[in-house]
């Protein structure tokens, strides 16, 4: 619905440029008023607007929490965990550039913080990502980071790609659908060694690509 | 300023993807470098992800804990400049503490105190966290944990639990000793796991148990329910059936057996001595754990010599005399120690 409203192409030479480059407001890629009912909502009763942000926001940022860290629970446990401190530390009121783009870059950061855990290395308090930056009003922190993100995704759905099917739907079944060990052993009717040697292939790989 | 024409949607949607050519990668990577090429990124990041969905997480439950959550926790109050990250669900607790404490506070002062601080904070720490009970030889008392759980914790034992905060989690204690435990199974019920200072740990599936802890061993005895034990030396964990006894040695190997007459094995909370066929050197044993005396046995062969039946004893003196008598043996009793003859 949203995307009707949006150029295809805005490379069309025949959209005419303003002086500073960038396009008129009515070919940009966002409609200007895209959350500007989210924000009016957040201004009058900041519970409605967390609800209003959560509705919207909660599904697709669970979708895209999976891709990183491949377990339906902990996706949705890390986005539940962002929209809670939205609310609880108030950062409702410093996000000024753009909830979408908080959001998913929130999601992102504390899903790489859960990988590396998951890769026994612990994150000191130097190396963790100042997610203050996010909320600054410029879209222009590192780019390269953002491109980093979608690198490390591309390496976690190889690094799926690459297992044995065998390896792969043991650990999809363990890690994705949360199941456990046992289960996991009746179900296809192997050995609850072989189940546990499967995921312990699996993580291997995953380690590999997080600690270079 | 980026004069570059922003990507199309098809080429967002196949760098989303992992299809993008070349060139469309880089186009991209440029435009993050503006504000509207951030915004385009982020929105056809969010259409792609509605439009290619991996499960489908029920987002009315979700939104009712996050109701809940809103309704329980109050916004802070304080105005401050984010000092800490938005959210950091799963971060471990930073490695050292005092390192942003220091950036903070400046001032070498401050940080030696606050370090004095944590230090002792530290060192005080099992205060803080655990509540010990410890008896006496010959004592034995029954304890009621804060989830309701009743502990019969034997003579020469001693039990730590959570002082603050027991049964928010997992119901955890340890034990070195023995105790019998009769587990409360409250509607709400977290996992109670009983912890031993060899590592075994034994998990409460529904329960009336008895573990024993000394010199190193485990042995668990289950009356009723079900307990699985985690042994550190023995991969998979051990499923325990009412009138099962586990003995985990020192060296971590387990032994299973069956009891058919359990009842009197553990009787010894009414001050009741239970043998079957037990050697006297374990009959020594038992009277040490308990009344905290020292037997000697010189001669080997008594060592061996095997004991059985059930003896009221609420001294150790009362069970040795029904002993020396029924195997008519000779003691030597000095201020510390028992010396046992044929």
């Amino acid at each position: 619905m949203m995307s009707a409203l949006l150029p295809d192409s805005p490379g069309d030479a025949s959209i005419p440029r303003t002086p500073s480059g960038f396009y008129p407001a009515e070919s940009m890629p966002t409609p200007p008023d895209d959350e500007l009912l989210i924000r009016r909502a957040f201004e009058a009763d900041p519970s409605k607007g967390c609800d209003l942000l959560f509705r919207r926001y909660y599904k697709p940022l669970c979708n895209h929490a999976v891709r990183f860290v491949y377990d339906q629970a902990m996706a949705q446990d890390i986005v539940a965990d962002i929209f809670q401190s939205i609310w609880h530390k108030r950062i409702y009121e410093r996000i000024t550039f753009s909830y979408r783009a908080y959001l998913y870059r929130a999601v992102r950061q504390n899903c790489l913080l859960y990988l590396q855990r998951e890769a026994r290395r612990t994150v000191s308090v130097d190396q963790l990502p100042d997610l203050s930056i996010l909320t600054s009003t410029s879209g222009e922190h590192s780019p390269t980071e953002d491109i980093q993100f979608d690198e490390l995704r591309r390496q976690v759905e190889a690094v799926i790609n690459a297992l044995s099917p065998a390896v792969r739907r043991v650990f999809l079944l363990s890690r994705f659908e949360g199941r456990k060990h046992q289960e996991i052993a009746d179900e296809l009717n192997i050995s609850l060694k072989t189940v546990e040697a499967h995921i312990t292939k699996a993580l291997i790989q995953f380690r590999k690509v997080l600690l270079p | 300023m980026n004069e570059q024409p922003l990507p199309t949607k098809a080429a967002f949607f196949a760098y989303f993807a992992h299809h993008a050519t070349p060139l469309e990668r880089q186009l991209i990577e440029n435009c993050l470098h503006t504000v509207q090429g951030t915004k385009a990124y982020f929105f056809y990041l969010d259409e792609w992800e509605r439009q290619h969905p991996q499960f489908h997480p029920d987002l009315d439950s979700a939104h009712d804990r996050y109701e809940q959550y809103r309704l329980a926790t109050p916004p802070l109050t304080s105005r401050q400049p984010i000092v800490s990250e938005p959210a950091q669900p799963v971060q471990e607790p930073p490695p050292y503490p005092w390192h942003r404490l220091g950036r903070l506070s400046g001032g070498w002062s401050a940080v030696a105190a606050s370090v004095l601080l944590l230090l002792s904070l530290w060192l005080s720490a099992d205060w803080w966290y655990y509540k010990t009970l410890t008896n006496d030889y010959q004592q034995i008392r029954t304890v009621t944990l804060p989830d309701g759980s009743a502990v019969v914790l034997g003579a020469h034992s001693s039990l730590r639990y959570a002082r603050y905060g027991f049964g928010v989690g997992t119901r955890r204690v340890l034990l070195t000793g023995e105790a019998q435990f009769k587990v409360t199974h409250p509607p709400d019920s977290k996992l109670f796991s009983v912890q031993t200072p060899n590592g075994t740990q034994v998990e409460v599936l529904g329960t009336v148990f008895v573990v024993n802890s000394r010199r190193n061993k485990t042995r668990v005895m289950l009356q009723t329910g079900r307990v699985r034990m985690n042994i550190p030396k023995v991969a998979q964990p051990v499923l325990l059936v009412p009138g099962d006894v586990v003995t985990v040695s020192a060296q971590g190997h387990l032994q299973k057996q069956r009891q058919t007459s359990l009842p009197a094995q553990v009787t010894w909370q009414n001050h009741q001595f239970f043998f079957q066929d037990t050697p006297l050197a374990e009959v020594a044993n038992q009277l040490h754990d308990t009344f905290g005396i020292t037997i000697i046995i010189p001669q080997t062969e008594l060592m061996n010599r095997t004991v059985t039946g059930t003896f009221q004893a609420d001294k150790a003196d009362d069970l040795l005399e029904a002993l020396t008598r029924m195997m008519q043996l000779r003691v030597e009793k000095s201020k510390t120690t028992y010396k046992l003859y044929q």
